[in-house]
């Protein structure tokens, strides 16, 4: 049995799953958020020269919720300097930023901080992102090559991370990088015995562990996992990964039909390479 | 994501999409067995799984690098993914590619062709040039050349020579080499689908076909009813185009450009409209 803890946040003493079995938003507890997804608005490629000209080779923008993150991902090219390619390595040199908007900081727990760039959990967010993508791009093409990464959250309702994870997934499919497989992420909070899948900020302020997974949709591989909490023991540990893995599966079918859309847009514009 | 196979064909094949389909990265798209003498024709954007964690060396499933258009050809057990929306050319040999000098050496050039890293050029590598009589290119020369290496160990190198041919590059008429950079000439980028389309509508004999009566619902054969011009399209999502007049180099240029966004009707009307405005 897990500990008792303080709650905080909503008014009173408000459970996180009522008697009914649903959460403060009506969500069920394996439920994830409602996705939305947009591929490739950022990319309309204007008259001009030299790369940057031509705006991001790839972009999308995910919101799960309230949660909004915008992905932009240039490349590949030219490597900056090819002193950074430590010996031995074998792909693309992915690199990651992450920014999260001054206005999302906010709460009692962070007032005055200010979260930049160089801020050290943006810098940590930007290393798990790239970790988590240089697994799966393909790089036998891109030796001397890098693929620039830019992630932006605009709105902050928890799960910033998977939101960064899966819209980079569709950035990079958008600009047509060659990947081994989609990465879908998700987040599971372990809250008294409940497992909830994709917490939201207010459900955070259980102080249940939070985990973040991030998985391939067809082998259930798990590119990423993240966990800053003590769990009571290995079967939680078991019970919130297969929580996470069919969030996931949620995640790939919202990403599934947002590509879809996007080929259907596109693809309307050109008349069918063969004939 | 659609696992659904077929049954086997006569060699064994399962195939587990069909032509037009849209993949994903990491979608399976055929089952290979194991049997001698088997050949599969695998293009661009498949790999076996994985091939990268060497975990699955014994696996014989062909899954899909690219979210795009799956072409199969099952009957010869080609396959290959086609992505049209990319914009980021990765060379590979064979191509026809437009190119820019971008620096000169004693025995060569290098030559931007839009992919990661830049190419080489070979000084002689021109049809029918010696020592004494080659071309000599300077910085910001546009090239139509094709590409002679590209490995991923090492840089891409093309060549302005074109194999069964025998026009020189002195005349003007060879089908590759350096394109003329004057005032009235300039390229555009448009991706890599959308090259791959225009090829099609000019292939082999390029100025021919534009002339037939074949596709008339295409941008640049409504554009060649009115405007005399010199067209080149490279698969790295290039086209240059030189006219004797400025404005309708631009007017071209911008209109090929902005239809890779339309659909053909809308297309036909772009094309109508700017021919309307000379």
């Amino acid at each position: 049995m897990a500990p008792q803890r303080t709650r905080w946040g909503a008014a009173g003493a408000e459970p996180a799953v009522d008697a009914a079995g649903l959460r403060m938003d009506g969500r069920r507890p394996s439920e994830i958020r409602v996705m939305r997804c947009v591929v490739g608005e950022g990319t309309f490629s204007p008259f001009g020269m030299g790369d940057d000209a031509h705006g991001p080779t790839g972009s999308a923008y995910v919101e799960q919720g309230r949660t909004a993150v915008l992905a932009t991902v240039y490349g590949p090219r030219e490597r900056a300097s090819s002193s950074s390619a430590l010996p031995g390595s074998t792909g693309a040199l992915v690199n990651c930023e992450f920014a999260i908007t001054a206005l999302n900081v906010g709460g009692a727990a962070s007032a005055g901080s200010s979260y930049t760039k160089a801020d050290r959990r943006s810098s940590e967010m930007a290393a798990s992102i790239k970790a988590a993508f240089e697994t799966v791009i393909v790089g036998d093409g891109l030796q001397r090559s890098q693929i620039d990464v830019f992630v932006h959250v605009l709105q902050s309702d928890g799960g910033q991370l998977a939101a960064a994870i899966n819209a980079t997934s569709l950035a990079l499919m958008n600009a047509g990088i060659p990947l081994l497989d989609v990465v879908c992420a998700c987040t599971v909070g372990v809250v008294d015995a409940y497992y909830l899948a994709d917490v939201t900020a207010l459900e955070m302020r259980f102080h249940g562990a939070v985990l973040t997974v991030a998985s391939t949709p067809s082998e259930h591989k798990i590119v990423l996992l993240e966990l800053e909490s003590k769990l009571p023991n290995q079967d939680t540990l078991d019970n919130a990964l297969s929580v996470a893995q069919a969030g996931c599966q949620e995640v790939y079918h919202a990403i599934d039909d947002a590509m879809h859309a996007y080929f259907a847009a596109v693809h309307r514009a050109h008349a069918p390479i063969r004939a | 994501m659609a696992t659904t196979a077929t049954a086997p064909n006569a060699a064994g094949v399962h195939w587990h999409a069909e032509d037009g389909d849209v993949v994903f990265p990491g979608d399976v798209l055929m089952t290979i067995p194991e049997s001698e003498g088997l050949v599969v024709r695998v293009g661009r954007g498949v790999t076996r799984r994985g091939s990268k964690a060497r975990e699955h060396a014994d696996s014989h499933e062909m899954v899909a690098l690219y979210a795009g258009t799956v072409r199969v050809d099952a009957g010869r057990n080609k396959v290959w993914v086609d992505c049209d929306h990319a914009k980021r050319y990765m060379p590979s040999v064979d191509d026809l590619v437009v190119g820019v000098v971008a620096d000169r050496f004693a025995d060569g050039y290098r030559v931007d062709i839009g992919g990661a890293e830049t190419a080489l050029l070979g000084a002689l590598e021109f049809q029918g040039a010696t020592k004494r009589n080659r071309p000599s290119l300077k910085v910001g020369d546009v090239v139509y050349a094709r590409v002679t290496v590209a490995h991923r160990m090492m840089e891409p190198e093309i060549s302005c020579i074109l194999p069964g041919s025998n026009k020189s590059w002195l005349s003007g008429e060879s089908e590759l080499g350096p394109l003329q950079s004057e005032a009235t000439s300039m390229f555009v980028d448009v991706s890599l689908g959308y090259a791959r389309y225009l090829l099609t509508l000019t292939n082999g004999d390029a100025m021919d076909s534009l002339n037939s009566a074949g596709d008339t619902r295409s941008v640049i054969s409504l554009l060649s009813q009115k405007l005399n011009f010199e067209l080149a399209v490279g698969v790295n999502g290039r086209v240059w185009i030189r006219t004797n007049d400025p404005q309708h180099t631009i007017l071209i240029a911008l209109t090929v450009q902005n239809a890779q966004h339309l659909r053909i009707p809308q297309q036909i009307e772009l094309a109508q409209r700017a021919i309307a405005t000379l």
